[in-house]
């Protein structure tokens, strides 16, 4: 069926929420979700959302700018972490105005807690910057959000699944999707797109991501030609459930609590003395997995503990109360009793597509797509470089998927309706068809779990050259082999199997282009540290990545940092 | 540890009864049944049908009846049903869609009409609304 809107939004998280509630006003817009919107992955993030309103101690945006822009390891473009630390008060208090519960202070003000990176002065000491709903304030965002456009009767279109961008000489013509309910193939002609599918953890095995997360909105752009930017820079949180991935947010350290090795050092004072738990992410999972390689993780195994026992009952229900409620039902550990086995875990992309601060989507010389937008986890400003910061990401969705919004409500009367083309899904219907043609193979889920584990052995907390040319090698095997195989379900309805098959032809997409530009930097910055070029080298690798499909694999180039007023220096904590 | 799965089946769209499947999985006791049934779908039978994404309890797609109780697959582990055959039914009372799906356009609905947002005849002020520990509390 065709189905016709001025503007189709694909993701219904906190960017598409929030850039479809600015768009809905002025024009007929649908939102696309693979998920019920209240399901999507923006409702897992935990500790908080930050912004300099100073309500527990001074602050200033001037400091949220530098540390993001420090976090970064001076790859973030300072003119969008201007933007971001600037427009953060505004939007903590639109969302309070909407209704978001968040924790207050004793005189009634939105409470503030220590979250990592976080500092006083450029630098000096932690600071209490982070807004919060306990420790379930994405959840309490998304279902605001949703109330709001529940409240503007938006069109959604739940449990849709993206399959095809259609994109004519530069300009939107549509989008074709799949329903999964009824198996049925959907032609969307619109005059604008805005892709908020986020990220892509599932390229890893051990990761806080939920299912869905498998970049489709991303690999698509790809598809279309646009090349992606910053695809090396991965973020393993550090602290995810033991042999689960599940996330045990940054928050307890901002609440106090230690991470221990096996001798029961708080080894982040050695790593980091002025921050020490509460440096940014990459540091802190740098240093665990090193604490692991040098024998202590405990037991000699390949965890550490983090210690919330000190904190109390009291607070840790106040304060802390889902993530208490996960270590409990996963490890059978009570956090008031004992402290809780962690391991890094795949947890954010701060690489995607490429937009400029208004979320337009940008292909070669800052052209723009006419018509395309990205904003939230699955695009790159970029406001986080090579590490994001603990709640710079809810900030982000709401500030950008905002402003990316308004751009978008702007430009609407310049963009006209291009016609479709005869059958646009055409191409879709024949893939699919040949996926339930085939009746002997391997399936995706098998093919997956390789490609899982080889990304985790060569390309997570550490890389180096030779690992990341194996992993490649492995990955264009198994793309090799994914052409012939095979699903057990060739019905209509629900067919999970079919779209496990097709997700799996993102993923494998994805990794190419993280590893291809992980292997051509030659040096190490926040998340992307090469053992065998351990030092930055701005002289070099100051410049951002952009990897665009070719025939032969990805082709690499690159483009300047925006600085402004942060001349890079050494990042130390 | 072998675990014994005993699943509910329904096509209605060419089955006029629905049926009982058993499966059999090897799963360590600190799994979540949603493991066993992604090892189902993954490596037995893609033809099973049920909701699933943030796999801890966060977004609610995998709520179904676990041995009778409504539960979330994904917060309960092999070990809580060590020794016992595990019975995984669509939630009560719902329009069945296929196997373990259910249709929840009636649930949407009902929060829907709740009218879930903030409808406030006072502008906002400036900054944020001041609220005491106790008006927190009664929310």
């Amino acid at each position: 069926m065709n189905l016709k809107h001025d503007v189709v939004i694909v993701g219904a998280g906190l960017a598409g929420l929030r850039a479809a509630l600015e768009a809905a006003e002025h024009a007929d817009v649908a939102l696309l979700s693979k998920v019920f919107p209240t399901r999507s992955h923006s409702g897992a993030a935990q500790g908080g959302i930050a912004a300099a309103l100073g309500n527990e101690e001074q602050d200033s945006w001037e400091w949220h700018m530098y540390d993001t822009v420090k976090g970064g390891d001076f790859l973030t473009d300072q003119d969008a972490a201007e933007i971001l630390a600037k427009d953060a008060p505004r939007a903590i208090y639109e969302l309070e105005h909407m209704g978001v519960p968040f924790n207050r202070t004793a005189d009634g003000t939105i409470a503030q807690r220590a979250f990592g990176g976080h500092t006083r002065d450029f630098g000096q000491s932690s600071i209490k910057r982070t807004c919060h709903a306990t420790d379930r304030t994405g959840r309490v965002i998304l279902d605001t959000l949703y109330g709001e456009a529940l409240r503007k009767g938006i069109r959604v279109y739940a449990e849709f699944h993206l399959l095809d961008l259609l994109i004519k000489e530069n300009r939107v013509v549509g989008l074709v999707a799949y329903e999964l309910a009824t198996g049925d193939v959907h032609v969307f002609h619109c005059r604008a797109i805005l892709l908020a599918t986020g990220g892509f953890g599932k390229v890893f095995k051990t990761t806080s991501n939920c299912f869905a997360n498998t970049g489709d909105g991303v690999y698509l752009a790809y598809k279309a030609g646009i090349p992606l930017e910053d695809m090396e820079f991965v973020q393993f949180h550090p602290t995810g459930i033991y042999g689960l991935g599940v996330l045990i947010s940054e928050a307890t350290r901002g609440e106090g609590g230690i991470l221990h090795n096996s001798t029961g050092d708080r080894f982040m004072e050695a790593y980091a003395p002025t921050l020490k738990d509460l440096a940014p992410r990459d540091l802190v999972s740098r240093a665990i997995t090193q604490e692991i390689r040098a024998g202590r993780g405990i037991g000699g195994r390949d965890f550490v503990h983090l210690d919330l026992t000190h904190l109390g009952k009291e607070r840790l229900q106040e304060k802390l109360s889902d993530i208490s409620s996960f270590v409990r039902i996963y490890l059978g550990i009570d956090p008031v009793k004992e402290p809780i086995p962690v391991q890094p875990t795949c947890h954010y992309m701060m690489g995607g597509i490429p937009t400029n601060l208004d979320g337009q989507v940008l292909v070669e010389n800052q052209d723009i797509v006419h018509g395309l937008y990205a904003a939230g986890e699955c695009a790159c400003v970029s406001v986080h470089g090579a590490n994001r910061l603990g709640c710079n990401s809810l900030l982000d969705l709401v500030v950008f998927g905002r402003r990316t919004g308004k751009k978008l409500v702007q430009n609407l009367q310049g963009l006209h309706w291009i016609p479709l083309q005869d059958h646009p899904e055409e191409r879709i219907l024949e893939r699919i068809q040949h996926l339930k043609g085939r009746k002997t193979g391997e399936k995706a889920a098998a093919l997956r779990a390789v490609m899982q584990d080889v990304m985790m052995k060569y390309c997570s907390v550490f890389r180096q050259e030779e690992g990341l040319s194996r992993a490649r090698e492995e990955i264009k095997s198994l793309t090799d082999r994914y052409r012939e195989i095979t699903i057990d379900n060739r019905g209509s309805r629900f067919n999970t199997d079919l779209l496990d098959a097709l997700e799996l032809e993102s993923l494998l997409g994805l990794a190419d282009v993280i590893l291809a530009s992980a292997i051509a930097r030659k040096e190490s910055r926040g998340a992307h540290f090469r053992e065998d070029y351990p030092v930055r080298d701005d002289k070099n690798w100051l410049k951002h990545t952009l990897a665009q499909r070719t025939d032969d694999g990805p082709r690499l180039f690159y483009k300047p940092v925006m600085i402004t007023k942060f001349t890079p220096k050494p990042r130390v904590y | 540890m072998e675990m014994n799965f005993k699943i509910f089946r329904f096509d209605p769209e060419v089955e006029r009864k629905p049926h009982y499947q058993t499966y059999r999985v090897s799963a360590h006791p600190t799994e979540r049944i949603l493991d066993c049934l992604n090892r189902i779908r993954w490596e037995q039978d893609g033809t099973l049908g049920y909701r699933m994404s943030c796999g801890h309890g966060v977004c609610g797609s995998d709520a179904m009846k676990i041995n009778g109780h409504c539960a979330l697959a994904c917060q309960k582990l092999v070990r809580d049903y060590q020794g016992q055959e595990v019975v995984l039914e669509p939630l009560p009372s719902f329009k069945i869609l296929k196997d373990l799906i259910v249709d929840l356009e009636p649930f949407f609905e009902k929060v829907r009409l709740m009218r879930p947002y903030l409808i406030s005849s006072i502008e906002p002020p400036e900054k944020e609304r001041r609220q005491c520990a106790q008006q927190i509390i009664l929310i």
